[in-house]
């Protein structure tokens, strides 16, 4: 009689768990398809899973670009040195407003100039130019180059391209070295009192008086000979 | 005993229903639906609680056209900086006619995630926001964003050109330039220093340190005996600075990442009576500091704009709300300066004198 109950317990264990079973399998077997397009539907409406978007730019591809096609196409437009100073010697602001581009919130206005002059004094760090028409000099930096002003003043590179503003200060980091390696470096040893250059480079003003003092990073830079440099 | 009988079937029957339905749960462990799942849950639990005192839109409870709630979420409210940037935004949020509540994540990534739960849920139109994490608090913004609630980064970044609605950065790389030329001018071309980092997670913090590296690594004289972080915080600071006294004894300088550590290590050189041998170098430009630079106790900071920063926020958010813009610039650099004893007659704690 004790067997039978317990038979009969069992028997009635066995028939709720076959049912329960029946209605949530303990595995489903899908088609390998349908399986990954189900995942991939979820992961499409789980953003919080992806801990960060992946990088849109490939830096060093975006460099080499950047330094050997971008950036001397964009040379061919920059303004002539001769004409911002010119402005600038009697407007200030309008100068900066015409001829200069800020990034973000306050901060310098970056310039993206080209033009030639003669060479009036030189050291490790820096070479003062006359320009033609000007009763002022301007400074090219020839030593340890460390600003953002060749990033940030031909136009070209944008930070909100880059989901990680570290990226985005490397490129000031590889551009300043490349303009030092490959740009001063080579004219480096020739450079003279008396030589002249032609030159673009890129600076930066703080406010409308900070054309007095320009200093420019030479993006390019080239020695002219006698026969080349018309002064 | 019949009765006896029944209820341990019952019992066993419970038990096995109990085993069965909780294995597709463990089963669903390897993806992470799961965690959806619990925030899902979370937010349902806390609309219940949030109707009690508003009851939410009609479909979403989030038009964020609708509301004038605005959340402003900070990293942390433990330090003075971090205060006026929150209370700024919040009352400029105030200002401008809205509801406008502050959060502290207490430089906890669950917190910061807990509070998203809430404003999701609590039918808030926008956040003003400072993350505790580059990379992680991406997924927090990118919830936001699918329930339709702009955010807007203030001060720290988030590592993403697309989930935030617009995020205001201070310059970190570029004043960190600036204080590294004024740290060789100062120190000179040869020495030693150590470097207090900040948080290791933030990008503020490897934004400055390489901004002053790209500078000071250029002096091969220059030498980094130690780096550590120091988590932005003023005890850490002081301990870790201790800490590296006893075996850098000699050192010329000290870079922190921010204006707490510089505080810190400040006193931990007061108490080795080195104060006056090394130059502390900061950043931030909050009140206590910029006092210590016209006082000649710390050479130099940067300053940076914690109120420009957090009212440009609020307006932001307040032109997306109430007169629909869209058109943000995704990432604003916000100018930095660099404040030592040349300049420092310009500076007040937080900003430039009126």
């Amino acid at each position: 009689m004790l067997l039978q109950k317990s038979f009969a317990r069992i028997a009635v264990c066995l028939v709720v768990v076959g049912g329960l079973i029946y209605f949530f399998p303990l595995v489903r077997i899908r088609k390998l398809d349908a399986a990954n397009a189900h995942q991939q539907t979820a992961s499409n409406s789980r953003p919080a899973d992806s801990s960060k978007d992946t990088a849109v730019v490939d830096n060093a591809e975006f460099i080499e670009v950047l330094w050997r096609q971008r950036i001397p196409a964009a040379a061919k437009q920059a303004a002539y040195v001769n004409e911002v100073l010119a402005l600038a010697a009697s407007d200030g602001k309008a100068a900066r407003t015409q001829y200069g581009r800020m990034v973000g919130l306050g901060g310098p206005s970056f310039l993206f100039l080209r033009g030639r002059g003669k060479v009036e004094d030189l050291n490790a760090e820096e070479c003062a130019l006359s320009i033609p028409g000007l009763n002022q000099r301007v400074v090219l930096e020839i030593g340890i180059l460390v600003s953002n002003a060749v990033r940030d003043a031909t136009g070209l590179v944008n930070v909100a391209d880059f989901p990680n503003s570290q990226e985005f200060n490397q490129i000031a980091i590889e551009l300043n070295n490349r303009c030092e390696l490959e740009v001063i470096a080579p004219v480096r040893a020739q450079l003279a009192i008396g030589s002249v250059v032609e030159f673009v480079g890129c600076g930066e003003v703080d406010d409308d008086d900070g054309f007095r003092t320009l200093r420019l990073v030479p993006l390019q830079l080239k020695l002219l000979g006698a026969g080349e440099s018309g002064q | 005993m019949f009765g006896k009988n029944y209820s341990r079937t019952g019992v066993s029957l419970v038990v096995l229903f109990a085993m069965i339905a909780s294995l597709p749960i463990f089963a669903g462990c390897s993806t992470s639906n799961s965690g959806t799942e619990s925030s899902v849950g979370t937010a349902q639990k806390n609309d219940k609680v949030q109707a009690v005192d508003q009851p939410p839109d009609s479909t979403t409870g989030r038009q964020s056209g609708a509301s004038k709630k605005i959340a402003v979420i900070i990293s942390t409210l433990n330090n003075p900086w971090f205060v006026v940037l929150g209370e700024t935004a919040r009352d400029r949020a105030k200002e401008l006619g809205y509801d406008a509540t502050l959060f502290d994540s207490q430089n906890d990534a669950s917190k910061e995630a807990s509070h998203f739960d809430n404003v999701v849920a609590g039918g808030y139109g926008a956040i003003l926001f400072n993350p505790t994490d580059a990379d992680g608090s991406v997924a927090n913004v990118k919830r936001a964003k699918e329930a339709g609630i702009p955010v807007f980064c203030i001060d720290r970044e988030i590592s993403s050109t697309e989930a935030a609605t617009a995020q205001l950065l201070s310059d970190n790389y570029t004043g960190c330039v600036e204080l590294g030329k004024y740290f060789v001018e100062t120190v000179g071309k040869t020495g030693k220093y150590v470097e207090l980092l900040g948080l290791v997670g933030d990008n503020n913090t490897w934004n400055r340190s390489k901004g002053f590296h790209s500078v000071v690594d250029r002096y091969a004289d220059l030498k980094m005996v130690a780096q550590q972080s120091a988590d932005f915080d003023r005890n850490k600071a002081l301990e870790v600075m201790e800490s590296m006294l006893q075996s850098h004894g000699d050192i010329d300088a000290v870079f922190c990442g921010n204006d707490a550590m510089a505080m810190g290590a400040y006193q931990a050189l007061l108490g080795a009576g080195k104060a006056d041998q090394v130059k502390i170098f900061g950043y931030d430009g909050s009140d206590d500091v910029v006092k210590a630079v016209a006082e000649g106790k710390i050479a130099a900071t940067v300053m940076q704009y914690p109120k420009l920063m957090a009212t440009t926020a609020a307006e932001f958010s307040h032109e997306y709300l109430a007169n629909g813009k869209r058109d943000f610039q995704q990432k604003i650099p916000v100018n930095v300066d660099l404040v030592n004893a040349k300049n420092i007659d310009k500076f007040t704690g937080y900003g430039k004198k009126e």
